[in-house]
């Protein structure tokens, strides 16, 4: 299935804006990520941007306003199965926003040795 | 200036939005920095969202009750929903995710402890606690609840400015 450039949830508070460049794949978070179950809308998406093992993907997270809880299950659940497959995902955050940091660097837990997967603070 | 912010919400995913509006706008006028700001409005939201979440799931459509108290340097934030009488098993488990929480020399470690359950897949997303267990590391807020005689469940967090 092709990517979109844009994807937006149900309630149109969070979308996605995906573009490709060579080998990269780059999904720009924007708004809020709120729903009861953000599951379902991120395993659509991540199902398509994850196709093809041989591109990187790169989540920038930088301008998304919230997330609640919910939304950190789909997150962490694409980046176990990254790690534990041959995949490549960057989850890059602002290191400005302390909310952020904190969210984000627990998720240093996924982090490969080789940096397929990798959490880094822009 | 009200050092008190209260807000009775109907058990609606939408409601939410207004927690948020309300609260940002009450901390606002307190001139709050934006990371407090940032964590109250977290800390909040997952309160609120756990109390609609539970009142849903027993189907009951009672209101409940939202406030934001101003204390000094400590900022408490409670949600108050009736809960049913024989709903032992809930508060069990609240008590024990809470004392889970407190059993760590750090909230980080419990946060991280928890993130590492969900993604082996030991805990499903209804009964992650991860909303929990973010309040206490990321909304470095004191988690704790009562039960009334009237039965109303209140959950509250403290935060320090």
């Amino acid at each position: 299935m092709a990517i979109k450039p844009e994807y937006t949830n149900e309630t149109k508070e969070l979308i996605l804006k995906v573009s490709e460049s060579g080998d990269t794949i780059t999904i720009k978070w924007l708004g809020r990520s709120t729903e009861v179950n953000p599951g379902i809308f991120l395993g659509e998406v991540f199902d398509e941007v994850f196709s093809d093992d041989s591109k990187k993907v790169v989540m920038n997270f930088v301008e998304l306003q919230y997330m609640n809880s919910s939304t950190i299950t789909p997150l962490i659940s694409v980046l176990e199965k990254i790690k534990n497959g041959t995949g490549s995902c960057i989850l890059e955050y602002s290191d400005s926003l302390k909310w952020q940091e904190l969210s984000f660097g627990a998720l240093h837990l996924f982090k490969t040795a080789d940096n397929r997967v990798d959490i880094v603070g822009v | 200036m009200e050092d008190s912010l209260e807000l009775t919400l109907k058990p609606e995913w939408d409601e939410l939005n207004i927690v948020r509006e309300r609260l940002e706008h009450f901390l606002t006028e307190h001139q709050f920095k934006v990371d407090d700001l940032h964590a109250l409005i977290m800390v909040s939201s997952e309160l609120v969202e756990n109390a609609i979440k539970y009142e849903n799931s027993q189907k009951m459509t009672d209101t409940f009750e939202f406030s934001v108290d101003i204390e000094g340097r400590s900022v408490i934030v409670e949600v108050r929903n009736k809960i049913l009488g024989n709903d032992d098993i809930q508060l069990k488990k609240l008590d024990e995710t809470i004392q889970w929480i407190r059993g760590y020399q750090n909230p980080f470690e419990a946060y991280v402890e928890r993130l590492k359950l969900i993604s082996a897949k030991e805990l499903g997303e209804n009964e992650s606690g991860l909303g929990l267990t973010r309040i206490a590391y990321e909304g470095s807020s004191v988690l704790d609840f009562y039960v009334d005689e009237n039965n109303i469940l209140a959950m509250s967090a403290v935060y320090k400015i």
